[in-house]
């Protein structure tokens, strides 16, 4: 007994012995103080695992707000208006509704269609063109770049730190409290690593939830997709996160050589990254220059658009040297019956992701 | 009463340990690093104005000359290496910024060096660790990241050259890492001409010349007049990387 009493005594010593000099009170409201609750993130049952390394910036309600917040600032742009938000909008799965190409400050216009952004923590490589090799790292191309955001995270900074509420938010959010680069890019991550698309019809009927079935056309759908298209679109995220070229005719305006920009690589000439199909109902325009206007166009380009461009993809070639995946209109209209089990309205009517 | 006292000294040294900060400071000093861009050991660097002849006989003019340096490791005598924290051991060294090319490092422990340790560009296998997100802004002022691709410029080698009986033109080469797929970051050690004492008090020095004429004459050679724009090249700037490792000498 006396031990124990001793051994308490020993450890509260140790604990207390380190303690800093008595520091003058701030009041907490005014001050912000750091907040570690963390966020519970689950990997869906039918997904593959983590990319990101979330240990590294385990997402916190208090660093997940300011990610929210950050993604929604005008500030973080030159003209402070052009917001991540602002091409990236939740109700269309964070694409630029109906926009081909992706608008910057000052009505610039980008060459790119923008990508929607959902289950970003399982992805390995950012961007059409993979010029991303980390979540943390991918802000920094629209932030800075001229026809996007067109900002520089010096004058970023300069200005949360003169912004009534980011301050305390930045020392909510994090130990240091500091509002610089990698705390504006880690709150980001936070909010993003969250994003994650998993409660479609589809996935419900995967993990044989709450009964739900798909209709006798959605399963002949998946069926189709499966022979079809799930050799690129593979798996859960509906993606094999590859480069691949299918065979868009060169659009002279933008000439846009893709994959071969991040690498230098000819054999990456005209590839782009296998888009993920989640929520892909609601993400029109379709393809890295946003051509396709809907689901209809994309599979007639499949069936009989493809271009025998450099480095082609092999698996649009049939075994008799022709290009494009043989289908019917029936097969057609059965596949997008299927892909539209794919829109989660959990994931865009999420309130923990909107702006207001 | 055995198990007291052997609870006691195990407290007593968790005490000692968890205050070590406190006590038993290892003495500490500062070292002042500078970067002296030269053609090579004869020839000194002016911007706009040296003209230097390459190895394929074109003679060249250099306008502008910037590289980053990350990852600083200092060596002692008896084997001992110290790293300076990754995260404040990000710089840029500008030809055009003279404050850009003295580093002050401090709390460098006190002893004798041998050897300096740096890597050329940035270490992409440490994404995102180590503060180096907190290197965006210096790098982006000194426009040494890309706004295209997440990635930062190891070093930018702008200027003209001349082959013989030719005429002048303007050659452009930035290397950095594509994506996963080249890593051209390049750490190198170099010994030190004279061992460098680190004493408390006083701030040691040590020179880093870099000779610019071996970024396209080293282990490889560029004619320039076959290639004068590397960027994103997935051929020359691996090549490029290379030569940077026997760039640089230590005085």
């Amino acid at each position: 007994m006396k031990l124990l009493k001793l051994t308490y005594l020993l450890i509260a010593l140790v604990f207390f012995s380190c303690k800093n000099e008595p520091y003058e009170e701030i009041p907490t409201q005014a001050a912000g103080e750091y907040q570690n609750v963390p966020l519970s993130f689950e990997v869906p049952s039918n997904f593959p695992p983590l990319q990101y390394d979330i240990e590294n910036n385990p997402p916190t309600e208090t660093g997940f707000e300011l990610g929210r917040r950050l993604f929604y600032e005008g500030r973080m742009a030159s003209d402070n208006i052009v917001a991540c938000g602002f091409c990236h909008i939740q109700e269309f799965a964070f694409t630029h509704h109906t926009h081909i190409v992706s608008h910057g400050v000052d009505g610039a216009l980008g060459s790119r269609n923008a990508q929607p952004l959902q289950n970003l923590a399982f992805q390995n490589e950012f961007n059409w063109d993979g010029a991303a090799i980390h979540l943390d790292m991918q802000p920094i191309i629209p932030i800075t770049n001229e026809v996007e955001m067109n900002e520089s995270f010096t004058s970023i900074i300069a200005k949360l730190q003169a912004h009534p509420d980011y301050p305390r938010l930045f020392r909510e959010a994090f130990e240091n409290g500091e509002i610089n680069s990698e705390n504006i890019l880690k709150a980001l991550s936070q909010f993003m690593v969250m994003m994650v698309s998993s409660n479609s019809k589809y996935d419900k009927f995967r993990r044989n939830e709450g009964n739900v079935t798909l209709t006798a056309n959605e399963l002949q759908g998946m069926e189709l997709f499966n022979q079809k298209c799930a050799s690129c679109h593979a798996g859960e995220l509906f993606t094999d996160q590859t480069y691949r070229n299918n065979g868009l005719a060169i659009d002279p305006q933008y000439n846009d050589i893709g994959r071969e920009r991040v690498t230098g690589f000819p054999e990456d000439r005209y590839k782009f990254k296998v888009p993920n199909l989640r929520n892909v109902e609601v993400t029109f325009p379709y393809m890295h220059d946003g051509r396709f206007a809907n689901l209809e166009a994309v599979l007639e380009h499949y069936r009989s658009g493809i271009q025998d461009t450099e480095n082609v993809d092999e698996s649009l070639r049939q075994t008799d040297g022709t290009l494009g995946i043989p289908m019917t209109d029936e097969e057609k209209a059965r596949i997008i019956d299927f892909l539209k089990t794919l829109t989660d309205t959990d994931f865009i009517f999420d309130q923990r992701f909107s702006e207001f | 009463m055995k198990k007291i006292v052997y609870l006691f000294s195990l407290s007593l040294s968790i005490l000692v340990l968890s205050c070590n900060s406190d006590a038993d400071v290892i003495e500490t000093s500062t070292v002042e690093i500078t970067f002296d861009n030269r053609i090579s050991a004869n020839q000194n660097l002016t911007l706009g104005t040296t003209v230097y002849v390459n190895q394929n006989n074109e003679s060249v003019v250099t306008n502008e000359l910037k590289y980053i340096i990350s990852n600083i490791q200092l060596t002692q005598d008896n084997g001992t290496i110290f790293e300076y924290p990754k995260a404040d051991s990000y710089f840029v060294i500008n030809e055009a910024d003279l404050s850009s090319l003295t580093l002050n490092l401090d709390g460098i422990p006190v002893g004798n060096y041998t050897h300096i340790s740096f890597g050329i560009g940035v270490d992409q296998s440490e994404y995102p660790l180590d503060g180096m997100l907190n290197f965006i802004p210096t790098a982006e002022e000194a426009q040494m990241i890309w706004n295209w691709a997440a990635g930062y410029i190891f070093i930018k080698f702008e200027g003209t050259f001349t082959p013989q009986g030719g005429t002048e033109s303007p050659f452009v080469i930035h290397v950095g890492s594509h994506g996963q797929n080249l890593d051209n970051y390049k750490f190198v050690t170099l010994p030190l001409a004279n061992t460098m004492n680190v004493n408390a008090g006083t701030t040691a020095s040590v020179m880093v010349e870099a000779y610019i004429e071996r970024i396209i004459d080293a282990t490889n050679q560029i004619k320039l007049e076959d290639t004068n724009n590397i960027q994103v090249d997935p051929v020359n700037a691996p090549r490029i990387a290379t030569n940077l490792e026997s760039m640089f000498s230590a005085q």
